[in-house]
C-alpha cells in the first residue's frame, strides 16, 4: 500500500495552501465547522494509514473527442484514493488509477466521406495508468476536481472499404499503428449518493506523434460508482 | 453524398477540422527565402474574381533566361506554409546548385475557402470540362494566368509544375487527367499531389484520358500519408494501379508511402517531387 504521506508534492502544499482555512486542519473526529454542526459530510475525513480510509473508485464516461476526425467512445477508470491532507473546507487524496478507453471514428461524423461509397471506421484502444490529485470540496464534499496524468499505451486502426461502382474500383484495407501515450486529464466528479456520482473529464495527449493516432483531446461524461471507502 | 449534410456545412466542417488537425504539423520553420518575393493582384474575367499571386523570383533573376515554373496551390491555408515551404526548398537546393533556380507563383485568396471553389471536381463530371470547380480554375490557369505570367516573366514552358496537397492535390491529379491529347504538350509537364484524396471523379477523369489518348506525357510524382487511414489506401492504391496499368509510354508515375499524417506530408511530398522536377532526377 502507498503510503500518501510519504508522497510529498509542491502542487498538492500549493492547492491545499489555496483551499485551506486559517484554522488547523481538523482531524476524522474534528468537530465539524462553525454553521455545519447539524449537517455531517457526505465523504468522511479519513487517515491515510487505515486501509479503511482508501478510496475505490470506477469511473464510466461517454466520450467525444479529435483524432482524425470527430469520435466517439467510452472511458473506464478504477481508482485508488490515498488522502494526503485536509482542512476545515477539504481535503487532497492522491489517486492511482488504471484505465481503458475506446474511440470509434464513425463516417457519420466524417461527413466528407460519401456513406454509399465508404464503410468501416476507425478505432483506437488506449490501456493507461492513471496518477494524479484531487482536491475534495464543499460543505459535504461532495464536488471533487483532480488533475492526473496518465501514460500507457494507445494502439491505432483504421478499418475501411470503398467501393467506386462506376468505375470499377473495390476494395478495403486495414491500418494499424501502435504508439505509447502520455497526457494530462482534468476530472471533475460530484457524489449525488453514498454510492454514485457524475463525472466530467477533458483531456489531451501531450503531441509526441500525430493527433491521428493518438487524438488531440477529449471530454467526457458519465458515472462514478464509489466502492470502497469512509462511509458517510 | 450524404444527404443530411449540405455542401456549405461539409466545406464548414473540413475548414474547421483541417485547420484544428493541420496547425500542429507546422512548427518546424521553412528554409529561408531567397531572390525577389513580390505579390500581385490578378484579376480573372473567366471566374470574376481575383487572386493575389505570391511570387518568388530567383537570385540574380535574368528576363532573358528561362526559367522553370512552380505554381503552388494553396500557398497559405491553415497555416500549412505551403507556398514558404516550397520557396524555401527551391533557395535553399538552389542555392546549393543542387536544383536549377525556379520562379514561383503562389495563387492564393483572400477568403482561403474559396480554394473549395476552384479545386473540386464539377458533381457530376462535365466530359467537355465546361463545369465549374476544376473545369472553370483550369481554365483560369490555362487561359489567363499561365499566359499572362508568361508575359511577364522568364518562364521555361516546357516546365512548368503544379504543386497541391490535399485538395489542391485533388485539383493537380485534375490537371494532369485534363491534359487534351491534341495539344502539343499538357499545361503542365509534372505535378505533385500530395496526400489528397481520391473521389470517384478523378477515376473518372482517368477513364476519359484513356478513351481518348495512348500516352499521357507528364510526371506525376503522388504521396500518401499512412495515418490518413485506409479509405486513403485503398483509394490511392486504386488509382495508382490502374495508371500503371495503362502503359503510358512518357508517363513518368512515382510515389511515395508517408510515415505521417495529413499536415506531415506536406514537406516531403514537394521536397521529393520538386527533386524530380528541378533536381539531377529529371
Amino acid at each position: 500500500m502507498i503510503s500518501a504521506a510519504s508522497v510529498p508534492s509542491i502542487a498538492a502544499l500549493v492547492v491545499a495552501s489555496l483551499i485551506a482555512s486559517p484554522t488547523p486542519p481538523p482531524g476524522p473526529e474534528a468537530p465539524a465547522p462553525v454553521g455545519e454542526s447539524s449537517v455531517q459530510p457526505q465523504v468522511r475525513e479519513g487517515s491515510a494509514d487505515d486501509p479503511e480510509n482508501i478510496r475505490l473508485q470506477l469511473d464510466a464516461a461517454a466520450l467525444w473527442g479529435i483524432g482524425g476526425q470527430m469520435l466517439l467512445g467510452g472511458h473506464l477508470r478504477l481508482a485508488a484514493l490515498f488522502e494526503h491532507w485536509s482542512t476545515s473546507r477539504a481535503f487532497g487524496t492522491w489517486d492511482l488509477g488504471l484505465a481503458f478507453a475506446y474511440h470509434n471514428e464513425p463516417t457519420f461524423l466524417a461527413p466528407w466521406l460519401d456513406r454509399s461509397q465508404v464503410d468501416g471506421a476507425g478505432h483506437r484502444i488506449l490501456s493507461l495508468g492513471h496518477l494524479g490529485h484531487t482536491v475534495h470540496m464543499g460543505r459535504r464534499r461532495r464536488a471533487a476536481l483532480g488533475l492526473h496524468v496518465y501514460g500507457g499505451w494507445n494502439v491505432w486502426r483504421s478499418d475501411y472499404s470503398l467501393r467506386y461502382p462506376d468505375e470499377g474500383v473495390e476494395g478495403s484495407a486495414v491500418v494499424v499503428r501502435h504508439r505509447a501515450i502520455v497526457g494530462g486529464e482534468l476530472r471533475f466528479t460530484y457524489r449525488l449518493h453514498e454510492h454514485l456520482g457524475l463525472n466530467l473529464m477533458l483531456g489531451a495527449p501531450a503531441p509526441t506523434t500525430s493527433s491521428y493516432l493518438i487524438t488531440l483531446l477529449h471530454v467526457g461524461a458519465g458515472l462514478t460508482f464509489y466502492l470502497h471507502g469512509p462511509n458517510p | 453524398m450524404i444527404g443530411v449534410f449540405s455542401s456549405r456545412t461539409r466545406r464548414l466542417a473540413g475548414v474547421l477540422t483541417g485547420a484544428l488537425l493541420l496547425a500542429p504539423s507546422c512548427a518546424e520553420a521553412p528554409p529561408p527565402a531567397t531572390g525577389e518575393l513580390v505579390e500581385e493582384r490578378f484579376d480573372s474575367a473567366i471566374v470574376d474574381d481575383s487572386y493575389l499571386l505570391r511570387i518568388r523570383l530567383p537570385p540574380d533573376y535574368d528576363p532573358e533566361s528561362a526559367y522553370p515554373l512552380v505554381v503552388q496551390l494553396d500557398p497559405t491555408f491553415v497555416g500549412l506554409q505551403q507556398y514558404a515551404i516550397t520557396v524555401g526548398l527551391i533557395s535553399d537546393y538552389g542555392g546549393q546548385g543542387l536544383w536549377d533556380e525556379a520562379i514561383v507563383v503562389g495563387v492564393d485568396y483572400d477568403d482561403p475557402s474559396l480554394r473549395e471553389r476552384d479545386y473540386l471536381p464539377p458533381e457530376p463530371p462535365d466530359p467537355e470540362f465546361l463545369g465549374e470547380g476544376a473545369d472553370r480554375f483550369y481554365r483560369v490557369l490555362a487561359e489567363e494566368l499561365v499566359p499572362s505570367i508568361e508575359a511577364d516573366y522568364a518562364i521555361d514552358p516546357e516546365r512548368r509544375y503544379l504543386l497541391g496537397h490535399s485538395n489542391g492535390g485533388v485539383f493537380a491529379w485534375y490537371a494532369a487527367l485534363r491534359h487534351d491529347p491534341i495539344e502539343p504538350a499538357p499545361l503542365f509537364a509534372g505535378i505533385v499531389a500530395a496526400d489528397n484524396g481520391y473521389p470517384e471523379a478523378l477515376f473518372t477523369y482517368e477513364r476519359w484520358h484513356d478513351e481518348r489518348a495512348e500516352d499521357l506525357p507528364l510526371t506525376i510524382f503522388a504521396t500518401r500519408a499512412t495515418f490518413n487511414g485506409a479509405v486513403q489506401k485503398v483509394a490511392f492504391d486504386g488509382m495508382i494501379e490502374r495508371l500503371r496499368g495503362r502503359g503510358y509510354p512518357r508517363l513518368t508515375l512515382e510515389t511515395n508511402v508517408l510515415e505521417t499524417d495529413h499536415g506531415g506530408a506536406v514537406w516531403p511530398s514537394y521536397e521529393r517531387g520538386l527533386e524530380l522536377f528541378l533536381g539531377g532526377d529529371r
